[in-house]
């Protein structure tokens, strides 16, 4: 709760001009027109509420504008991607920027920046992640408010897939190594004298004609097999959940095997390419002693998805026993880091310039999706839903729910004794959480149509979590049920 | 291969020993006789004389070499036993050369400087496993007659994959970014730090860049091929495409006029021409990445040099590299550029992979084994390509190397009239400053039981005004071979 200082009357003043006022006790009705991208006007305005409930402000408040989203970012954000937020309707605020702090984010998207619970206002309706792990994001707490988390699986494919190529040949020749060598022999001005003596050291063996076990053929996964192929190999694969989209991208030679401790009997190089997910049932050192007892003793192992898909300690013990095996990962590891086989890069799979703007890209066009239309996709929490456009005439509602039996029929009874036809609706759920969009005809009203008491109805619902009223204003029409009491 | 049975009549014969030459230091000689019987498909035996170790020859070893004759193959640097393996026990002797005893009769290296000292007189042939021959005196070597052979495409695909992880190398800092993760982890921060550092080793992606391949050949080809797996536009230059070369192409290669215009398109240029001494305007390749060619450069060019340090002119590149946008990765030391921030030096580990040592081994050792048995040349940097068909009936094959002057073959034609034998078939093939003939003899003229006496029929062949060397190969390993040097006759 603010005081009334000047930051708070300086909003006050701004928002009299565009008659609308913030009150952060009494409930406040404003008026407003409507304006959407594509439905005629109506014959009257909309009333919604705004400004209920326990406001926090981050920053200075002044930097809030009404009728525009404000989105915060984390790390920094490729600003290509971040230019297909149109300007009219969005203000995108970096975290850090001072003055400029991000008050009310209606929208957050981020890296790999760790996310803090804190960190998250109530306003803020969707968080994106540039990327495809989401293990920096509290998702389950997430879910738990009602707030889909967003990633933008495929867009690193490529970046990653170069770089597991690269580790491909860095494990068949001791490239570091000898670069490293030609230095101190460099300053010992003796490179020429020595080289072609000293590379027998340095030597190894071919790809062409070696066989790759690729373990999970997602995006990642998938286009690697292929390029391997191409390049000469004999392609191994493991993916208990092999989807169609991957299955159309991979070599046509792949051998699919029906276990990991198969896919890696043989393997000349193995590649792991699955995600990291914890606790029971998850694939926490998913790699570990009896899968690794099937490795070649010249074995390659290669990770550019997750430091703890491998037991390090198993791995260990092989590498000691078997000087031929090796091990090349995009992450930190405490116990390997400085064996004399294992390559460690500072998690660069996503780490070029076209990654960062397709990731960029992708996160954002989620969000405007999300935000505009009420449509979700690439979203590691939510169920994935998409309705036809909003026709013309229509208030586009957005309702998140426990999944818990008979909300619907509660919602769709809200309207209705609302005297508030619904023209079109779609309802989809994903474990805990339950998520709809309804279209409501607001034709037949010629007076001044108030959401005010629908909303606040629907979204004090035993089991609800929040509403949305989509329908052109940016920055409003969001209010969330938080433990019983009521925000907007 | 024709079967021989051998006597051999020892006789006490004058030293024959060149004063000046090394083998002047060894013991003295006695000259001997071997009487060979020429064992064809299907004719009668055919015995045939042949002088043999009348001059220079090393008495110690002379039992050895009267044993049903066996080549010696002599080897400097390790190479691979699965390459040798392709020569045949029963014929072939094969050690290192610091180790052996014997003469040679031919040798086989790798990137061991050969000096002239280490060429026995005998040594019909040098082969080197590899593509490059500049640790080889070549051009003496064609003056004494000798092929020297190496192993185009042997390696190539072994550089070929050295260039790929050149070409990802360039594109993010990897190098730098191992490195550091080193030093993280000796102060034990790695997990703290490096999402944050990260930033500072990351860049592009070569999907959808231009790479510009210079030279294509067996390397080049297989480069640009597989750079359009990556999803890379090639550009591609050489002067000299060959048909054989042109099939291994991408079908969207486009092909530029100069190496100006190649580079000017590509973020990416990997160079694959041999080196050539001499200047451009010379004729050679040396420095030929130089001011000019680098200067149509885009500035954050990445040069990949995996054929030859001398390609590249270090100080004009240095000035590209200063401009902090580009790159240059290189498989040959650089006294210039070593520690260049924007150069990745690696030990010359092109060709360095099992499969490559043993496919350039292999493809050796077979370019010797049809030299010495068949007197086939392919695969030689200074000899001309030369196979005459496979010989039919009752036929002894007949070799001469000669100075590539007017007149020598009707020379040796007449020669061969005036001993009253027949040709079946011959072919002649030059190339510079030599020339190299196969002849087919048809001994069916003779008379049954009477010797063939090629003695003197070398001799005076090898002496003939031009010719360098020749040889009879008639099966036992090891001999028939003559040479004149410097008029001089050696056998």
């Amino acid at each position: 709760m603010t005081s009334s200082s000047s930051p708070v009357r300086l909003l006050r003043n701004q928002l009299l001009q565009l008659k609308m006022t913030i009150n952060l006790r009494p409930a406040v009705v404003v008026n407003q027109h409507q304006i959407t991208r594509n439905s005629t006007s109506t014959t009257g305005g909309i009333d919604v509420e705004h400004g209920r409930g326990q406001w926090k402000t981050y920053g200075n408040v002044s930097s809030y504008k009404p009728g525009k989203f404000q989105i915060k970012t984390f790390n920094k954000i490729s600003p290509i991607g971040l230019s297909r937020f149109s300007q009219e309707y969005y203000d995108v605020v970096a975290e850090g920027d001072g003055d400029q702090a991000a008050a009310n984010a209606h929208a957050i998207i981020l890296r790999s920046h760790k996310l803090q619970e804190h960190e998250i206002p109530h306003t803020t309706r969707a968080i994106a992640r540039c990327g495809a792990g989401t293990n920096n994001i509290p998702v389950a707490r997430m879910t738990e408010l009602g707030i889909p988390v967003f990633n933008t699986p495929g867009a690193n494919a490529n970046a990653v897939m170069e770089l597991v190529i690269c580790g491909l040949l860095l494990g068949s020749r001791r490239i570091i190594d000898g670069v490293n060598h030609m230095k101190k022999l460099g300053e010992q001005g003796v490179a020429r004298e020595r080289v072609e003596k000293d590379k027998a050291m340095f030597g190894g063996r071919e790809i062409r004609g070696k066989t790759l076990a690729v373990i999970g053929l997602g995006h990642i996964g998938s286009i690697t097999a292929r390029t391997a192929s191409e390049l000469g190999m004999e392609l191994k694969g493991y993916d208990p959940g092999l989807s169609v989209q991957s299955a159309l991208k991979l070599p046509r030679s792949l051998h699919l095997e029906d276990s990991l401790a198969a896919a890696v009997t043989g393997a000349d190089y193995i590649s792991i390419n699955i995600p990291y997910i914890k606790g029971e049932g998850g694939t926490h050192g998913i790699i570990g002693s009896q899968i690794i007892e099937h490795f070649k003793k010249d074995a390659v192992l290669l990770n550019f998805a997750r430091g703890e898909l491998v037991d390090s300690n198993a791995l260990k013990e092989f590498m000691d026993k078997n000087d031929g095996a090796r091990y090349i990962s995009d992450f930190p590891d405490d116990l390997l880091w400085d064996h004399k086989n294992t390559i460690i890069l500072p998690h660069l799979g996503a780490s070029t310039e076209e990654a960062e703007d397709a990731a960029a890209s992708m996160a954002v066009d989620t969000i405007r999706d999300f935000l505009e239309t009420g449509t979700i996709r690439n979203s590691v929490n939510f169920p994935a839903t998409s309705m036809a456009d909003r026709p013309g005439g229509t208030v586009r509602f957005t309702v998140v729910n426990k999944n818990v039996p008979g909300v619907l029929a509660k919602i769709t009874d809200a309207f209705a004794h609302e005297d508030l036809n619904i023209v079109q609706q779609i309802n989809q759920s994903r474990g805990d959480i339950a998520y709809n969009v309804l279209d409501i005809d607001t034709t037949a009203h010629e007076d001044v149509l108030s959401f005010k008491t629908v909303q606040e109805r629907i979204t004090m619902l035993d089991g609800v979590l929040s509403s949305r009223i989509i329908y052109g204003l940016p920055g409003t029409g969001y209010a969330r049920n938080l433990e019983g009491e009521y925000f907007v | 291969m024709m079967l021989l049975r051998s006597t051999v009549a020892k006789t006490g014969s004058s030293k024959f020993v060149l004063a000046g030459h090394p083998l002047a230091t060894r013991k003295s000689n006695q000259g001997c006789v071997r009487t060979f019987s020429v064992i064809t498909r299907d004719g009668p035996n055919i015995p045939v004389n042949v002088e043999y170790y009348t001059s220079g020859w090393n008495v110690a070893d002379i039992d050895e070499f009267t044993k049903p004759g066996k080549y010696s193959l002599q080897t400097f640097n390790k190479i691979s036993t699965k390459g040798l393996a392709r020569l045949p026990a029963e014929y072939y002797d094969v050690e290192p050369a610091e180790t052996s005893t014997k003469n040679a009769h031919a040798l086989l290296l790798r990137s061991h400087k050969l000096q002239e000292s280490e060429v026995d007189y005998p040594v019909r042939c040098i082969a080197r496993c590899g593509a490059g021959t500049n640790n080889i005196p070549v051009a003496r070597m064609t003056e004494l007659g000798i092929p020297v052979f190496n192993t185009p495409g042997a390696n190539a695909n072994a550089v070929k994959e050295l260039i790929l992880c050149g070409l990802l190398l360039g594109s993010r800092r990897i190098v730098d970014g191992v490195n550091h993760m080193k030093k993280l982890g000796e102060q034990g921060v790695a997990r703290e730090r490096v999402e944050k550092d990260k930033s500072m080793f990351g860049g592009r992606e070569v999907r959808g860049k231009t790479l510009a391949v210079i030279g294509l050949g067996h390397i080049g080809a297989a480069t640009a091929r597989d750079a359009t797996f990556l999803g890379m536009s090639i550009q591609g230059y050489d002067p000299g495409l060959s048909v054989q070369s042109a099939l291994k192409l991408p079908r969207e290669i486009q092909l530029a006029d100069s190496i100006a215009s190649a580079v000017a398109k590509a973020d990416y240029i990997s160079i694959n021409i041999p080196y050539i001494k001499g200047s451009v305007e010379e004729g050679g390749t040396h420095g030929i990445i130089g001011k000019d060619a680098i200067s149509h450069f885009q500035h954050d060019a990445v040069l990949l040099n995996f054929a030859r340090g001398e390609l590249v002119d270090s100080n004009a590149l240095k000035e590209f590299l200063d401009l902090g946008h580009g790159r240059y990765i290189t498989d040959f030391p650089d006294d210039v550029l070593w520690n260049h921030e924007n150069a990745i030096v690696l030990p010359h580990l092109g060709a360095s992979t099992v499969e490559a040592e043993d496919e350039a081994a292999a493809m050796a050792a077979d370019t010797i084994r049809d030299y010495l048995e068949n007197g086939h040349v392919r695969n030689s940097v200074n000899f001309p390509t030369t196979i005459l068909p496979e010989r039919h009936e009752r036929i002894i094959r007949i070799t001469v190397v000669n100075r590539n002057v007017p007149g020598v073959l009707s020379r040796i034609t007449e020669c061969l009239g005036k001993a009253g034998v027949n040709i079946a078939q011959q072919i002649n093939q030059s190339r510079g400053d030599i020339a190299y003939n196969v002849i087919d003899l048809d001994p069916s003229i003779h008379v049954e039981g009477s010797s063939m006496n090629l003695k003197e029929l070398q001799k005076s062949m090898t002496m003939l005004d031009g010719v360098l060397s020749t040889r009879i190969l008639f099966g036992t390993p090891g001999i028939g071979y003559s040479r004149n040097i410097n008029g001089e006759y050696f056998a």
